[in-house]
């Protein structure tokens, strides 16, 4: 259980959103190694050592490939290559790391708020896949059952595929007015739909959502006004304000310490039991 | 006044010769529990929609319906709750709490309304445990125990239910039934279910309402209901549960008639108390000839889906004779369709071996006019055509044959529709037509009674036996239908644990067995040797 879990899935969403695309746009060297630190650490905490060395070792490649490409053909210099290629990997660690944290289910639910309809439709189809599938196994079974079975020449072939076609076709036709059936009965379409989902908004979310907006605000700001910014061509220059440089890094380093947090509040209970 | 009252009420299907319902006049009192019986085609699935405007099918109506004093029509969306046969398709949405959810979002209830209503129904119906899971990783049961869930959480005062336990095994059917009964009792939500297996629902009911051809034949009590039946002389009589049709074959009165099994052990026990001396019925015994040789033998076999799962048969053995009906049975996960599969040569075991035609009986092949067919679960599996001819023509190679087969069937009347539009019993014999057009040796079935009113098992059967008989075929069929494979196998074999624990003729089969057994041995039991229908009480009491 990641501590992201205890957190309403729209805080999870919004800081995911804020700390990559600050990564991505920004592009400096100071926010780019805050991002892959706070990533690594992140990702360690969630998934284990092993596990992350693994996907660092993939990373590296990449990395390697991504400075070569600039510097050989981009005519860059390597220092751009560089940040850019810890850019990618921060970027891929944390989205390797949303992957574990956020489900479709919890993704889902907090697209619903916005737009219920259509959480709706992705709820039915994320469930349409499998079944179809399913049902493509039922039939290929049932035919050969029957003994009949695919001959070997392309045409029987195919002619066996539209068969089987034939049938999932009017199967799901069949199945879709059920399901519209079992819809109308349960009042769809009456108006007036509301979007539920069963996570709590606390004040614990407000207040890491406040600090997540505080550190990336600090941040836009510092860059819009120029504080915060980096130049590799002619020559190379960097301007990196204390204040925020620590605002990214608490950013980035969130996840990690209330991960951290959880850890050691379960060690000292399970010390004391 | 009656909560729900049809005053007259007739209703036509566009271009149909016959109204669907006609002049129903029915009261029904808040909480009653209700059960709607009748045959195949009797309108109960039209008379259900009626009760549920956002379900009613396009047609002309009239006479009145009124709920709760007001006309039906105006009746909010939330009123009335609908359970459909089918659990897997009335399903929305891929996740339990979404699912018990949805009708609620629909109603545009608030966040803490529908958290409170979706935690108070995963309470009550015991489901806190898969409230996160995906619904695909739910039971048949399971499924149609959340549809239940999600309707009751709409908080209807009248509940329809069309046929919910037609697709879920004995075990699961009695689970939603006890579900229903709860609903019924805790709460005073008023139920209407229509039902085809009558053993299990009826006790629960207050009243039995029963449809012939859209009219109302009967309306009684449980306990009244055999004689209001035998008075009409209504086929249905024959599917209403044994200790009625015990009861009502000899007593001449009609007082109340036992409903459960237990009821009619207590009235059989009064009634063979009352004479004197001790019952000296045997039944006859069972031939003692040599079984011939097997069309096919299953040696050891082991088979498991995938390296690293359980074996599902370990170590089966099974002899299936020519001309015989073999019945294969076992609670759910038994391994039943698996061995289908096995022995139709789809699933490959991985130890053991599935030895064929041995004694020099013909080779039975797989493959195109191969000498063994499955006819599966649902049959609509199998249909590729646009109307019931094509479909067969497609399959057959000898008009001679398919005709036969056509009248065998008693399909020529369905031959121009299309074969997804017709009811679950035509569908089940277009299949049949279509197996049987393969000219089989060994014909498998997969539950096929499952669905099945009762009159039209009484032809299955018969055909069954025809084909046994007259064209030599034997039939290996798995089934969770006690009744019918003590009534109609020649052979029958309880799986358990991937192996055949038991076998042997229905009479010596069901007479070993005190739980797992008919109806009628239940009632029986130490009372009457060896009976295992009521046609066999019947005769031990009269010898």
């Amino acid at each position: 259980m990641s501590a992201a879990e205890d957190l309403h899935p729209a805080t999870v969403l919004v800081f995911f959103a804020l700390v990559i695309s600050l990564t991505v746009f920004i592009l400096h060297p100071v926010v780019v190694s805050c991002s892959f630190v706070g990533a690594l650490l992140f990702s360690a905490l969630l998934r284990g050592l092993r596990a992350t060395g693994k996907l660092l070792a993939g990373l590296l490649v990449l990395a390697a490939f991504a400075v070569a490409l600039n510097v050989l053909f981009a005519a860059g210099t390597l220092r751009y290559g560089l940040v850019l290629a810890v850019m990618l990997a921060a970027a891929l660690l944390w989205f390797s790391c949303y992957n574990v944290v956020v489900t479709p289910d919890t993704f889902l639910a907090t697209v619903g708020r916005i737009v219920p309809s259509l959480a709706l439709t992705i709820s039915l189809a994320l469930r349409f896949v499998p079944r179809y599938l399913r049902q493509l196994k039922r039939i290929a079974a049932a035919q050969r059952g029957l003994g009949k079975e695919a001959g070997r020449g392309l045409r029987a072939r195919l002619e066996q595929g539209f068969a089987t076609l034939a049938i999932l076709t009017n199967w799901a036709f069949e199945s879709a007015l059920d399901t519209a059936d079992s819809m109308r009965a349960r009042g769809y379409g009456t108006g007036g739909r509301s979007a539920y989902a069963p996570w709590r908004f606390t004040r614990r979310d407000g207040l890491v959502l406040a600090i997540i907006l505080a550190c990336a605000a600090l941040v836009v700001l510092s860059s819009a006004t120029g504080a915060l910014s980096v130049r590799f061509l002619p020559s190379f220059q960097m301007s990196a304000p204390i204040a925020a440089t620590v605002a990214f890094a608490l950013l980035c380093l969130l996840p990690a310490l209330l991960e951290l947090r959880k850890e050691l509040v379960w060690r000292t209970l399970s010390s004391r039991i | 006044m009656a909560y729900l009252e049809l005053a007259d009420l007739s209703f036509s299907y566009p271009d149909a010769r016959a109204p669907a319902l006609a002049g129903l006049d029915l009261r029904i009192d808040a909480g009653e529990f209700i059960v709607l019986c009748g045959a195949s085609g009797s309108g109960k699935t039209t008379l259900l929609r009626q009760l549920k405007p956002a379900l009613a099918p396009a047609g002309k109506r009239s006479g009145q319906l009124s709920l709760g004093g007001r006309p039906l029509d105006e009746s909010p969306a939330d009123e009335v709750g609908f359970i459909l046969q089918d659990p897997e398709s009335q399903i929305v949405t891929d996740q339990v709490w979404r699912e018990l959810a949805f009708g609620l979002e629909n109603l545009g209830l608030p966040t803490r309304e529908i958290r409170l209503r979706t935690s108070e129904m995963a309470s009550f119906f015991g489901i806190g445990e898969w409230f996160e899971r995906p619904v695909d990783a739910l039971s048949g049961g399971q499924k149609q125990l959340l549809n239940l869930a999600a309707i009751m959480a709409m908080r209807p005062a009248l509940l329809l239910a069309d046929e919910p336990t037609s697709q879920l095994d004995p075990i699961a059917a009695a689970d939603f039934l006890g579900a229903l009964r709860r609903t019924c009792d805790e709460t005073g939500t008023t139920i209407i279910i229509s039902e085809q297996r009558l053993e299990e629902v009826l006790p629960l009911a207050s009243r039995v309402l029963v449809l012939e051809g859209g009219r109302l034949i009967a309306d009684a009590p449980p306990a009244h209901i055999g004689a209001e039946l035998l008075r009409t002389g209504s086929p249905l009589f024959a599917a209403l549960p044994a200790p009625i049709r015990l009861f009502h074959a000899l007593e001449k009165e009609t007082a109340s008639a036992p409903i459960t099994v237990r009821e009619g052990r207590g009235y059989l026990q009064k009634k063979l108390a009352a004479r004197s001396g001790v019952l000296g019925v045997s039944a006859p015994a069972a031939e003692a000839d040599t079984p011939p040789a097997p069309l096919l033998t299953l040696h050891e076999v082991y088979f498991r889906y995938e390296r690293s799962a359980l074996d599902v048969l370990r170590g089966m053995d099974l002899e299936v004779r020519p001309n015989e009906l073999c019945a294969i049975m076992g609670g759910n996960a038994a391994g039943k369709t698996t061995l289908l599969g096995v022995v139709a040569g789809l699933l490959k075991p991985w130890r053991g071996r599935v030895r064929q035609g041995a004694g020099g009986a013909v080779a039975l092949r797989q493959g195109a006019g191969g000498a063994v067919a499955l006819l599966p679960q649902d049959p609509r599996l199998l249909f590729t055509r646009s109307t019931v001819r094509e479909e067969l023509e497609a399959n057959s190679r000898d008009a001679q044959q398919l005709e036969d087969v056509i009248a065998q069937c008693e399909i020529t009347e369905l031959l121009d529709r299309h074969p997804f539009d017709v009811s679950g019993g035509e569908a089940q014999r277009i299949a049949l037509a279509d197996v049987l057009l393969t000219r089989p040796r060994l014909l498998l079935l997969d539950e096929p009674t499952k669905g099945m009113d009762a009159a039209f098992k009484q032809r299955f059967a018969a055909l069954l036996r025809e084909l046994i008989d007259q064209q030599g075929l034997s039939v290996l069929m798995v089934s969770h239908d006690i009744e019918f494979c003590a009534r109609h196998a020649d052979r029958c074999c309880l799986l358990f644990e991937g192996q055949i624990t038991a076998e042997g003729t229905p009479r010596e089969f069901f007479t070993n067995l005190d739980y797992y057994t008919t109806a009628a041995r239940r009632i029986s039991r130490g009372l009457v040797p060896d009976a295992i229908t009521v046609d066999d009480i019947l005769a031990g009491v009269s010898a």
